[in-house]
């Protein structure tokens, strides 16, 4: 078993509200999005069930146990994080070594494969790295690391565009060999959508909701067209939001697609989880 | 706290520190070498290792432990966070750790100090020896081997105070923003120094360090009352060592247990 149930947490920063009564579960071997716009609370969430930091009030349960100060179930828990807590001084190969005196599934030879794929040179220093590089050794540390629940916080922050394909790649793979729980909080939602089986969205503090992506898509389609015939199609239907250029307008039409009776002239398609997250996080 | 997460962050720890017993042998044999290059070239005598010993090797040691201690500790608790550990358990696997890393420091010592003094022709001096001198020890009955077990005592019961004193100040400094832990730590060095001479005059604070000077088994040396050479009460000392290394263990605990990880910084990011 490898769950986290997040009861009621809170978190302020002075009088900044960063989590405000968060109760969301993250079951076992499922990959989640954790998405949210920029403060909304994501990486505050992590660092709370990875014991970084602590809550003003709430519990977070791993496997039915409180995890606040509990070794015994953070030992369950990696976060790749933004922040590099391992020695900068470390090789990382050193950081891998390390890794392995805490989690003995820590697979060496995997983490090996994966510098080689990457080109990382495991022989450099962290400090030496390059920003990319530096996330490309903490995220095989992460995929290595052999814990059942792995947190990825912004796991390609400074990755190109190959390196970041290589990454969705290297999890779908490792989560089919090995399956954990995976929660991965990225602002590029299109990239990870492929991967994500169902996504957190986080606003200001607060869980919007917790959903299958495929249950998310459909819960809206956009409706493009002349601004005067959308207008007259949106009539007395619930909107997300819209777009205007010029005299074409586009809709976001809560509501499945498929029960919907698009008139001629209007063209119609399913909202992307990007697409719905703009729509339900814009302020 | 679980042993499996203690094990793992006392495995790094000692880890970190494998290079300092190496370090300890460097520095012997370079600082001789240098001595006795310095005396060759300034007394333009024949060069030898002779009188290029070190009186107080021990202390010297301790202040090695301290330093390579005070150097390290931030990065233990924030290795520890990184790995699904508490703070309390990064606290007392510091603790294990540098209980550990004195003993080994103070073996190191027992074994190169008398090769030291063989190869200088030097008196063994220990910075134990304040607890009584060797030869006042071997009048008294004490068998060498005895002596050496005494001095090696001290001097890792020494040590530990040391390690907990430095995962005191680390863990002020890992709760607070750095001037506050700057702050704190300067507070804490003035008070029992200059604190005490501007609160309560000169007199408060002589009677304050005889007093703390008495804790540790050295009462004879600020209240001596006969003309008998003078031995300290080491077990008292070494009972005060590791107390008050536990009580600031305690300390260190209850002021990390809610702390929030503080990354060390990296060069030119």
């Amino acid at each position: 078993m490898s769950t986290i149930e997040i009861r009621d947490l809170t978190k302020n920063y002075g009088k900044t509200t960063a989590l405000s009564n968060v109760s969301v579960t993250f079951k076992e071997n499922c990959i989640y999005g954790l998405l949210g716009r920029n403060g909304a609370g994501k990486s505050t969430l992590l660092n709370i069930i990875s014991g970084r930091t602590f809550a003003d009030s709430g519990e977070v349960i791993i496997d039915g146990v409180n995890a606040t100060g509990n070794d015994s179930a953070l030992c369950k828990v990696h976060l790749m994080s933004e922040q590099l807590l391992y020695n900068p001084s470390l090789k990382v190969k050193d950081m891998f070594k390390t890794a392995s005196f805490y989690y003995p599934d820590f697979d060496m030879e995997y983490a090996m494969k994966l510098c080689s794929e990457y080109e990382l040179d495991t022989n450099r220093k962290l400090s030496k790295l390059s920003t990319g590089y530096r996330t490309i050794a903490k995220a095989v540390n992460a995929l290595a690391c052999g814990a059942p629940i792995v947190l990825f916080d912004e796991p390609v922050l400074g990755l190109d565009a190959n390196h970041r394909d290589l990454f969705y790649k290297h999890v779908v793979n490792r989560y089919s060999e090995r399956p954990a729980t995976y929660v991965i909080s990225t602002h590029l939602i299109e990239e990870t959508a492929g991967i994500i089986e169902r996504a957190v969205i986080i606003k200001k503090g607060e869980v919007l909701f917790d959903k299958d992506t495929d249950e998310i898509r459909s819960m809206g389609y956009s409706v493009s067209g002349k601004a005067a015939d959308v207008d007259e199609f949106a009539k007395g239907k619930e909107l997300m939001g819209g777009d205007a250029l010029g005299g074409l307008k586009t809709l976001y039409v809560k509501g499945s697609l498929e029960n919907a009776d698009i008139p001629e002239g209007l063209s119609a398609e399913p909202m992307n989880l990007q697409n719905i997250f703009i729509q339900l996080t814009n302020s | 706290m679980s042993a499996n997460s203690i094990i793992a962050n006392c495995k790094y720890q000692l880890y970190r520190l494998r290079s300092v017993p190496l370090f300890y042998l460097i520095w012997v044999i370079g600082s001789m070498l240098i001595s006795a290059t310095i005396r060759s070239l300034t007394e333009k005598v024949p060069f030898s290792l002779r009188e290029t010993g070190q009186n107080g090797f021990d202390a010297l040691i301790g202040i090695f432990i301290f330093a390579f201690m005070c150097a390290n500790i931030t990065d233990f608790f924030n290795t520890a966070a990184a790995n699904g550990t508490s703070r309390t358990t990064a606290c007392v696997s510091a603790y294990i750790s540098s209980v550990i890393f004195s003993i080994i420091s103070a073996l190191e010592v027992s074994v190169i100090f008398p090769i030291m003094s063989l190869i200088t022709g030097d008196d063994e001096m220990w910075g134990a020896s304040l607890y009584g001198v060797n030869y006042v020890l071997y009048d008294e009955g004490w068998s060498d081997f005895a002596v050496r077990l005494r001095f090696l005592g001290i001097a890792i019961f020494s040590y530990i105070a040391l390690c907990a004193v430095v995962i005191l100040i680390a863990s002020i400094s890992y709760k607070l923003s750095n001037w506050a832990a700057l702050i704190i730590t300067l507070l804490l060095i003035f008070i029992p120094t200059g604190g005490i001479y501007f609160a309560l005059g000169e007199d408060a604070l002589a009677s304050f360090w005889c007093s703390v000077v008495k804790l540790v088994g050295l009462a004879d040396l600020v209240d001596p009352s006969s003309d008998a050479p003078f031995i300290g009460n080491a077990s008292q000392g070494a009972a005060v060592f590791i107390g008050a290394s536990l009580i600031l263990l305690l300390i260190s605990c209850l002021i990390t247990r809610r702390s929030s990880v503080k990354p060390l910084a990296i060069k030119g990011s």
